[in-house]
């Protein structure tokens, strides 16, 4: 990048001489029995220069443009217009003024470049309009200004074509530049980014915030595993693996001691110490900083940094799931909280550029310990609508999606054979939510029967297209907590109206419209789960049970289940890796705000359960302690667990390296590299 | 004329403080609390109080109402729930884009619009008048989250011309302004048609057909000119519709212009964003109105303003 | 009374404008299709064959099948009943709204005037995306819900209409004389005002009929439209344009249903334009 901020001075001096010079002719012919013309003008045009100017450095602060061909080219056809403009000052002497003065008698001067253009000072002005601002790339001055200066310019032409007696009628030359200066402006063809070895990943969605201390959404948290290392970080199955902590020991239950790895650096060149990881958990805890993960690290006592490498924590009173809330990026201490500037971090790429609604710019960051990425840059661009991601990556201009297209597109989107298409188990479980204390809800009875009416399999087959796992339990299949041995929910439609009948619900009128029960269903906005809505809706009616979809916009949907608003509600649980999320869903007190347990669930044996297995430091008792919760859930069903989707990627063929994790991490993008294709493509072009 | 202006000016300050005064009114009416939405569900009860409290969000509505009032003449709107930024800051961030957006595409549907309803126009009743009628009819028809990937799908993917989405005022800029312009240019086509036939029928331009003037002179010249004047009220009175047709082309081009800012700040409940929003929306609303109707002064000299 | 004038007039002097002889002919097709919908289409609408989903047109299918298996030309014949009944039900509702405002503003006055141009303003400063949004979050999608959103704004333009009839009628002289013998202002309105107002009003509603129909296309994409498993024109593009490149067909026959509607109350519009202005068009072209 370099700097343009002598580009406006040096361009307002060239005026202000400009005017001098001006004075001084219109002075001398004045002597000499000319009269000037409409003196107004002369204002609007002045105006108009210092808008312009003023209008150029405010649109582009703080003037720095990256150093490539349009900059380049830019500078060159300037310094040309501008000799051009000396040249007509020269071959006009005295006659040349910005305003119009007539020296009546006199002859038409047809010296240099008035030779073959009739205004070429004019001409310059256009051209100068056009590559200032594609100069320093202001965009709105460019269009606004540009036009209003071919509106002046066209008036000013009038009046002086008028004072020098001549009716000539030609087209303006002027408006054809515009649209040539545009296209000038639209640069050469670009090169597809897997070609400039740069890789670009669609996300659905735009970040929120890209702070590890406060980012709570889904695509801020995508981003930051790219940009930010943790203390820990996780495997498939949900177990901590090293990641900035080489190892680490925990003495009693309430102690934990980490042991970092040497040379760690952050992306500025900072070492990473201790006292960076003490100052980001701090800052999470201290209230004044608002940060949503606080309540998390609530049986955090101290934090103690015995030496440059080490770090203990000590909780006051026992959390078998304290590891897993380590996995929590770390920054420099010091760093401020800004919105939109994100902190720096250890991690495999660093944030060049962030714009809120369009993209992040990452670059490799070769100090990472665990070596220098392959790949040297990566954009993130958030593409909201699906359309436009299946295009792009039709196109060429995004060569890697993580479940950002729709299970039906695959087929469409692989034909070409550029593009290939990965599918690995998902962590994500579907479900559909009871309310426990409605009348119809509350029987065991109705609630096995809508998970006997619902048939899964064919769902799976034609919403998901196969892509996705049936489950019995909302902890995803490859967690280490997860029952295998759980029964699964089968189709069984008759036995689902016997159910009801025995609940206390007969069907009134036999094969008849009229249903048995009514119920509403809510979920939100995200296409596919409307889809499945539709049918899920359709399978109950066939058991005589009418359901009504209220589809809800995000907030208020989220809001009603809070509050207990719903009979039936679909959610999904997102990046579930500890079972302790049964105490969270489950247990008698954890009922909204502050817990997830929305139906209003209540077993004894379910909350002794959950509270010992916080407590309990081996992992074989509590493993067996959630397998028995699992059961009695299966047995209960307050919630009917679906299926997970699987995690579904589209990438370019030459993209290699990407393993799959059923959390949806985009971790494994640093050990990813772009490899030459081995024969090429036989049939056309590689779209 | 400036007495007129004046006038107006003081007329519109209430509008704009209605406008405000009914959607703080409706926000904090939709289900849906900020500081749950803020801090998730992990967060203690404790912590949400505080966040209330210093978001000032545990104090009356007037309350609420009144220190936002007081902080406009100040220029500040707020810090934004969600990012923590000064609403003002966001706003501004914004307003680039959807500045170049909405011009060019009234540029767009006004270059296509106009030779397209004076022909419709001339050629009343023949082929080329049924003919621009059936395209504006399509266009009206089809909507813009159907026309903007269509158009991806021919010039980016097909032809290889053309970006399919982000922000730029070159080529980037050239898909989402038709698709916004399109539906501009339909009505205003019917619209200048329409007008246009209406002045035909006048004396005047009947009486300079007689004296010789050529038709399409007549009618370039002439009767355009006041024709011109309807259709410039309806440009200006439509600035809301380009506003709410942008929120679609917005988020499908991913351009970041004020109308998607709108939206997620309603979506996260961010009650500042929100209002600021909508503030700049209704000011830059009646900002057009007024230059629409001075617009109109000039273009017909018979329109006084006392 | 001339034999050109009345009901029946009109409909013959709409009908001599050849696209309006048209659109009245598609209308009428329209309508029919939405009261018989049951009888004509061929199959159920609601049935689902999810393995057939997203098949293209076949001998059983005419227009194909949608991501369910559902029938598209059945939906399509069904959707017109929920199209049509948004366009004018939204119109219908505007209409009443409308007039009754304009004419308590133009008939009282002063104050009451001055409260309506006032409230008249904001409206039309108001983005109405937001209120479209603030809609859906509160109630949720549903067919109520569209009207109430598509006609809460919608009735400005008529109340403008009937206001300016309002006070133009009352500064005529004849009116002093009518209310000097005793008419009362219902009366006033009935056989003076609506009359005089209806030739704007009249063309102002079909083409907002035909904006009311498209606008729902618009709502479904922001998620509030009517809910599943109804069909309307505008939900079926909602749902179809995921799969625009893999089955168009989804998308093609409710939007050229859509073009159609919208071309036909346009060209009425029109015909109706020109058949209710008490001048006759002259022939222009100098050509």
């Amino acid at each position: 990048m370099i700097s343009l901020a002598w580009v406006a001075p040096v361009v307002a001096a060239q005026r202000l001489s400009e005017l001098w010079l001006c004075r001084r002719n219109r002075l001398r012919l004045l002597s000499r029995g000319g009269r000037e013309v409409r003196p107004d003008t002369y204002k609007v045009m002045v105006s108009l220069h210092v808008l312009f100017l003023a209008s150029l450095s405010l649109e582009s602060y703080p003037w720095r443009v990256p150093e490539d061909i349009r900059t380049w080219t830019c500078l060159a056809a300037l310094a040309v217009v501008t000799a051009l403009r000396y040249w007509a000052i020269a071959s006009l002497g005295m006659y040349w003024n910005t305003r119009v003065v007539v020296v009546p008698g006199t002859r038409l001067v047809r010296a240099g470049p008035y030779r073959s253009l009739r205004h070429p000072n004019y001409l310059v002005i256009v051209l100068e309009f056009l590559l200032l601002p594609l100069l320093m790339r202001a965009p709105v001055t460019l269009v606004l200004f540009s036009l209003a200066n071919l509106a002046v310019l066209r008036q000013r032409i009038r009046i002086e074509e008028a004072a020098l007696e001549e009716i000539v009628r030609h087209r303006l030359l002027p408006w054809f530049l515009l649209p040539i200066g545009l296209l000038a402006g639209l640069g050469c063809a670009q090169k597809l980014p897997i070609e400039e070895g740069r890789m670009v990943i669609a996300l659905p969605g735009a970040p929120v915030n890209v702070d590890p201390r406060v980012a709570t959404d889904a695509y801020g948290e995508q981003i930051l595993q790219m940009t930010h290392a943790s203390l820990v970080s996780r495997d498939a199955a949900g177990e901590p693996l090293p990641d900035l902590a080489q190892r680490w020991e925990s003495p009693d239950p309430l102690t934990y001691r980490f042991h970092l790895r040497p040379g760690l650096r952050f992306h500025d060149g900072r070492p990473l110490t201790s006292a960076d990881v003490r100052y980001t958990f701090a800052w999470i805890l201290d209230a004044a900083n608002r940060s949503p993960h606080r309540g998390l690290y609530r049986h955090v006592a101290a934090i103690g940094t015995p030496d440059a490498r080490t770090v203990v924590f000590r909780l006051s009173e026992p959390f078998a799931p304290f590891l897993s809330t380590m996995v929590r990026g770390i920054v420099p201490a010091e760093s401020p909280a800004r919105g939109y500037a994100p902190p720096v971090g250890a991690g495999p790429y660093r944030i060049d550029d962030l714009s809120p609604d369009g993209e992040a710019v990452l670059s490799a960051f070769d100090g990472y310990y665990g070596g220098s990425p392959p790949i040297r840059s990566v954009t993130v661009k958030f593409v909201p609508d699906s359309n436009v991601r299946f295009l792009e990556l039709k196109m060429g201009s995004v060569n890697f999606t993580l479940n950002g297209v729709d299970p039906d597109l695959l087929p469409a989107a692989s034909l070409s054979g550029r593009l290939v298409v990965e599918e690995g188990p998902g962590g994500n479980v579907t479900y559909l939510g009871f309310h426990l204390r409605d009348r119809a809800l509350s029987d065991a009875r109705v609630r096995r029967a809508i998970a006997l009416a619902i048939d899964r399999e064919t769902i799976v087959r034609t919403i998901w297209k196969g892509r996705a796992d049936l489950v019995s339990s909302i902890l995803p299949p490859g967690s280490w907590a997860h029952d295998p041995d759980l029964p699964a929910a089968p189709y069984d439609p008759a036995r689902a109206g016997r159910l009801l009948d025995d609940a206390g619900f007969p069907d009134p009128d036999g094969d008849g419209p009229l249903p048995r029960l009514r119920l509403t269903y809510k979920t939100s906005q995200n296409e596919v789960r409307r889809r499945v809505a539709t049918v899920i809706q359709e399978q109950l009616r066939q058991v005589g049970i009418a359901v009504e979809i209220q589809s809800l916009e995000w907030g208020t949907f989220f809001s009603d289940i809070k509050k207990g608003n719903f009979q039936i509600y679909s959610l999904t649980w997102v990046g579930i890796s500890d079972p302790d999320i049964f105490h969270h869903a489950f247990h008698s007190r954890s009922g909204p705000p502050d817990g997830a347990n929305r139906g209003g669930y209540s077993d004894v044996e379910v909350d002794r359960l959950t509270e010992s297995a916080r407590l309990e430091p081996s992992r074989e008792k509590r493993r067996a302690m959630y397998r028995r919760v699992q059961r009695i859930l299966a047995r209960d069903l307050p919630v009917f667990p679906m299926w997970a989707g699987r995690n579904l990627l589209v990438r370019d063929r030459r993209l290699t390296g990407f393993r799959l994790t059923p959390d949806e991490s985009y971790a494994p993008v640093r050990a990813m590299r772009i490899v030459p294709d081995p024969v090429a493509p036989s049939t056309g072009g590689p779209r | 004329m400036r007495r007129y202006l004046l006038g107006r000016l003081l007329r519109t300050l209430p509008v704009v403080f209605g406008v405000v005064t009914v959607v703080f009114l409706l926000i904090h009416l939709l289900p849906g609390d900020p500081v749950e939405i803020m801090l998730g569900e992990s967060a203690v009860p404790a912590q949400k109080e505080e966040l209330r409290r210093e978001l000032h969000l545990d104090r009356p509505i007037l309350s609420q109402y009144a220190s936002f009032l007081a902080g406009i003449p100040r220029g500040d709107l707020g810090v934004s729930f969600r990012s923590r930024e000064p609403v003002l800051g966001e706003i501004a961030r914004r307003i680039p884009a959807t500045v170049l957006l909405a011009a060019t595409s009234i540029t767009v549907a006004v270059f296509v619009a106009l030779p397209l309803g004076v022909l419709a126009a001339m050629r009343r009743g023949k082929a080329a008048d049924y003919l621009s009628g059936f395209a504006a009819m399509l266009s009206l028809s089809i909507p813009n989250f159907l026309l903007g990937p269509l158009l991806v799908l021919l010039f980016s993917v097909q032809l290889g011309l053309l970006p399919v989405s982000g922000y730029g005022a070159g080529r980037p800029l050239v898909l989402p302004a038709i698709t916004l312009g399109t539906g501009m240019a339909a009505l205003l086509t019917r619209m200048i048609r329409a007008t246009l036939l209406e002045e035909l029928r006048k004396e005047y331009v009947t009486a300079a057909i007689a004296r010789g003037l050529p038709f399409r002179s007549a009618v370039v010249r002439h009767a355009l000119r006041n024709a011109l004047v309807p259709v410039v009220t309806v440009l200006g009175l439509s600035f809301g519709a380009v506003l709410a047709g942008s929120v679609i082309t917005e988020t499908i081009f991913s351009w970041p212009g004020i109308g998607r800012l709108l939206i997620q700040a309603i979506d996260a409940r961010d009650y500042p964003l929100v209002q600021g929003c909508v503030l700049v929306i209704a000011l830059s609303t009646v900002a057009v109105n007024l230059a629409t109707d001075i617009l109109c002064a000039r273009l017909d000299p018979r329109i006084r303003y006392e | 009374m001339n034999e050109e004038s009345g009901l029946l007039g009109l409909i013959r002097r709409t009908s001599r404008h050849r696209g309006a002889a048209v659109g009245m002919v598609l209308l009428a097709l329209f309508l029919l299709a939405a009261v018989f919908a049951p009888v004509i289409a061929p199959g159920n609408p609601l049935a689902q064959t999810l393995d057939e989903g997203l098949s293209g047109p076949s001998s059983s299918h005419w227009l194909g099948q949608d991501k369910f298996g559902r029938d598209v030309l059945s939906r399509v014949i069904h959707g017109a009943r929920l199209s049509l009944a948004v366009g004018l039900g939204t119109v219908g509702i505007s209409l009443l709204i409308g007039l009754a405002a304009g004419s308590l503003a133009g008939f009282l006055g002063g104050a009451v005037d001055r409260i309506f141009t006032g409230a008249c303003d904001v409206l039309l400063a108001f983005p109405g995306i937001l209120l479209a949004i603030g809609i859906a979050a509160v109630r949720g999608p549903s067919f109520g819900n569209v009207l109430f959103a598509l006609s809460v704004l919608g009735w400005v333009g008529y109340a403008r209409v009937i206001r300016a009839q309002v006070f133009s009628v009352k500064a005529r002289e004849f009116v002093e004389s009518a209310r000097a013998v005793g008419g009362s202002p219902a009366r006033l309105l009935l056989r003076h005002i609506l009359p005089n107002a209806i030739s704007p009003i009249l063309v102002e509603a079909t083409f907002g009929i035909a904006r009311a129909i498209v606008a729902e296309a618009g709502l479904s994409f922001l998620g509030l439209g009517v809910a599943p498993p109804a069909a309307s024109w505008g939900s079926m593009i909602g749902e179809g344009r995921h799969f625009l490149f893999i089955a168009p067909h989804l998308v093609t026959a409710p939007g050229a249903a859509i073009l159609l509607t919208v071309m036909a109350f346009n060209f009425l519009g029109d015909g109706l334009r020109d058949a209710l202005d008490p001048k006759a068009h002259a022939k222009l072209s100098g050509r």
